[in-house]
């Protein structure tokens, strides 16, 4: 969190083939270029998992569409959100409104709903 | 959008908590703006907005249950004012809202969404093979 809190305080510099990292002028670390790179890569990855999570409501929703209609691909694999995307995918209303692949096997007649004018009680009155 | 039975109106009927031809069954017209319906949660009355509610019908007469196919009369509410309805709510009634379990939801239908104008409104089944549901 201090990190992420002081995030425009860091600076990223070469030095021939090493990366330095300073944090408020002062250097945090020093590394070979190979290192920096693995680094970069680690934080990378671990960057989108963190998204990931952060965004974990949404990515559930469209796994869930796309699970809905059969797509057959992952947006994640992440177990907690892709269990939470099955549940979505088979139980959430509007999905099981406007996407219905999953049907369930009992069959409606289609009736009529007739409204009828209402009476004039004058007429009756009279 | 489809006509769709409530989850737990499946489950009334394989448990043995909901008997059609001997219960008390009566329709709700509900007007969706005022609730969102939740076929996998709703399971009782209470469950849909009180102010969704349009007008209630007595109880269905004439129950059938040959073959899985749920029938019964053509129902008629009297006098009906209120909002504009876009569906139709069947349910199991107990006189008690939060006992009165959902069983289905009809929203395509013809003539609906309907706006009630002081008349009788009559819901008239399909009078084929499925009639109201076919389990």
């Amino acid at each position: 969190m201090v990190l992420a809190a002081r995030i425009k305080a860091l600076t990223v510099r070469v030095q021939g083939e090493r990366v330095l990292l300073l944090h408020d002028g002062r250097l945090v670390a020093d590394l070979p270029w190979k290192a920096a790179q693995a680094l970069a890569k680690a934080l990378a990855f671990q960057a989108n998992r963190a998204e990931e999570w952060a965004k974990a409501e949404r990515v559930a929703l469209d796994q869930a569409i796309l699970m809905r209609t059969g797509a057959p691909f992952g947006l994640t694999d992440d177990w907690a959100i892709l269990g939470e995307a099955r549940k979505l995918a088979a139980w959430d209303s509007r999905l099981r409104r406007y996407i219905p692949s999953i049907r369930s096997r009992e069959a409606f007649g289609r009736p009529a709903v007739i409204v009828e004018e209402a009476k004039d009680v004058r007429k009756e009155e009279d | 959008m489809a006509n769709s039975l409530y989850d737990h109106g499946r489950e009334g009927f394989l448990d043995g908590s909901i008997d059609w031809d001997t219960d008390n069954i009566k329709l709700v017209f509900v007007d969706e703006a005022d609730d969102t319906i939740d076929l996998a949660l709703d399971e009782d009355l209470a469950d849909r907005a009180a102010a969704s509610r349009v007008d209630t019908s007595d109880n269905f007469t004439s129950k059938t249950v040959d073959a899985g196919v749920a029938d019964a009369a053509d129902v008629t509410v009297s006098t009906v004012t209120g909002d504009e309805f876009e569906s139709v709510d069947i349910y199991q009634d107990t006189g008690t809202e939060s006992t009165s379990r959902m069983i289905c939801n009809i929203d395509t239908a013809t003539g609906l969404p309907a706006t009630p104008n002081g008349g009788d409104i009559t819901v008239q089944w399909d009078s084929g093979a499925n009639k109201i549901f076919k389990l």
